[in-house]
């Protein structure tokens, strides 16, 4: 009997990892989007530095996407293996 | 009974197959945009229907073998596939009936075994490659998926401070990339299946035909190794898109809220673990079931919250349902190879079967319709009992949960706004201290 061990470790990783990325990046996004709240209560104005942190998140997780669609379609050249 | 004939039955019966396998995997792609309101319940089918038609066309190669080594391939004769088909559609429609999600890839895998120990007994199947690819798999599938989404929801929960309108939207668009990305997945994979089941059927046409008048060729004739005929193509990507059209409701019920409430960081959640999953398992050769992946991430979600989320008995239920299917699908499908063995009447009365329980099945489940306009009413597909209405059984409200402020007044469970919750309890804040002047007369001033 044939069990492929290391491939379904790699699974295994590969999905952790991968799912574990995508979600902290929007989280990331979330995070920075979302102003804090004053001692009062009242939320504050979100900071350029957290738009920026919150645009790069977004984008980071658009690439994930888009790797995930090159990696789909059969049609899209795969020079490397895994 | 004619080749041609025969070879028309057993299309047609492949494209039901893959018309069951449409409607059957429909909720694996879009089960938590349905229970969360990211997508409409029709808005969403039609969506994945498009996407698991383009899938399928997308599918370049067809599988070398429709077994995978499971069974042997010279053993496996038009008969023989049709034999299986029954199998598999008839546990399609029964799992489907129960509301129960089932790998179809499994049924038809259990169905061929079923018919092959009928056509050559034990010496036909490879049991190894039943632990290796089938068992296996169906093991570590919902595992990784249900890790990898707990760990996600984990995280998104963590992500923002309070529910924006911004962050609803996000986790809302998020959802549906990942839905439909999880629906294109299941073209490609799914639509190759019935494809390489209709090509393997013309090829052995063909072969027949060569033996009794060679040289003479028809319009659907095939070689081996071949690449599928366009009208395949199309044809299967047109029934798989119809199938998962037609909603699978009952099963888009069960996955979408049988298991647990799940919000949209939650559906996100499941549906990002569950194509992670599908995209690393293809390209390391380890295939896994699109519909065990997306289970076990919706109970990983579950979990994520509170562990009383999870409806442990409709888990159970659908494990039986996983641990079935490869003997009940083999068992009817064997029932058929041994009727399509007695000869043309056999064939004809299998197909009878078929359709007549199909009937069955269809007329038994409209006791309790589950349509779009109900599937997120209750979280209990029932055949003949009624299914309990959602805010019958809502559950009490989460301790972590803000309390109801004046604009939200229908009941939490029943409320399609999103709550964000942290999973501790926020900062208690001072409260600042007022000083109360008292005037010489006893009377106070409270500013």
């Amino acid at each position: 009997m044939e069990i492929k061990w290391m491939e379904l470790l790699s699974v295994v990783i590969v999905t952790i990892i991968a799912a574990v990325a995508i979600a902290s990046l929007l989280s990331l996004a979330n995070w920075a989007r979302t102003a804090p709240e004053g001692a009062d209560g009242v939320e504050l104005s979100v900071s350029t530095g957290r738009k920026v942190l919150e645009w790069v998140a977004i984008g980071l997780t658009a690439l994930v996407v888009l790797f995930g669609l090159w990696l789909l379609i059969p049609y899209f050249p795969k020079p490397w293996k895994f | 009974m004619s080749i041609e004939l025969t070879i028309l039955i057993v299309v047609i019966v492949a494209l039901i197959f893959d018309f069951t396998n449409g409607f059957h995997d429909a909720a694996n792609a879009m089960a938590t945009s349905v229970a969360t309101g990211a997508f409409k319940p029709k808005v969403a089918v039609l969506l994945a229907a498009i996407m698991n038609l383009i899938g399928a066309c997308l599918a370049t190669e067809v599988a070398k073998t429709i077994s995978g080594g499971l069974v042997a391939d010279s053993l496996i004769t038009a008969k023989t596939v049709f034999a299986a088909l029954v199998g598999a559609i008839l546990w399609n429609l029964l799992t489907w009936l129960f509301g129960m999600p089932s790998s179809s890839s499994h049924a038809v895998f259990g169905a061929l075994i079923g018919a092959v120990l009928v056509e050559a007994g034990m010496a036909g199947v490879n049991f190894s490659v039943v632990i290796s690819k089938i068992l296996l798999p169906a093991l570590i599938a919902p595992l990784v998926a249900g890790v990898a989404s707990y760990l996600a929801t984990k995280i998104s929960y963590r992500g923002a401070h309070s529910a924006t309108k911004a962050v609803k939207k996000r986790y809302r668009t998020a959802q549906r990339v990942s839905s439909l990305m999880v629906a294109l997945a299941h073209g490609t994979a799914d639509g190759q299946k019935t494809m390489g089941i209709i090509m393997l059927v013309l090829i052995v046409g063909t072969t027949q035909l060569q033996e009794i008048s060679p040289g003479v060729t028809m319009w659907w004739h095939a070689e081996p190794g071949a690449a599928p005929h366009l009208w395949v193509i199309l044809l299967a990507g047109i029934a798989i898109a119809l199938g998962t059209y037609s909603g699978g409701w009952r099963i888009m019920r069960t996955m979408g809220k049988g298991m647990a409430d799940i919000e949209p960081p939650q559906g996100f959640a499941v549906e990002t673990s569950a194509m992670a999953a599908i995209l690393a398992s293809s390209h390391f050769g380890f295939g896994l079931s699109t519909t065990h992946v997306v289970s076990g991430a919706v109970m990983g979600t579950g979990l994520a919250r509170t562990p009383d989320e999870v409806r442990w008995g409709t888990a159970g239920r659908m494990l039986s349902a996983w641990l079935l299917t490869l003997p009940a699908a083999g068992i009817i499908a064997a029932a058929a190879a041994w009727l399509v063995h007695l000869g043309d009447g056999g064939f004809i009365t299998a197909i009878v079967f078929l359709v007549v329980s199909a009937v069955v099945i269809k007329i038994v489940s409209s006791h309790n319709h589950v349509s779009s306009e109900n599937v997120n009413d209750s979280h209990e597909v029932k055949v003949l009992a009624k299914a309990a209405v959602s805010s019958q059984t809502a559950r009490l409200p989460n301790p972590l949960l803000p309390p109801l402020t004046d604009k939200l007044t229908a009941h939490p469970m029943e409320s399609n706004v999103l709550r964000l919750t942290r999973l501790k309890a926020p900062k208690q804040r001072s409260v600042p201290k007022v000083k109360v002047k008292t005037n010489p007369g006893g009377e106070t001033d409270g500013n």
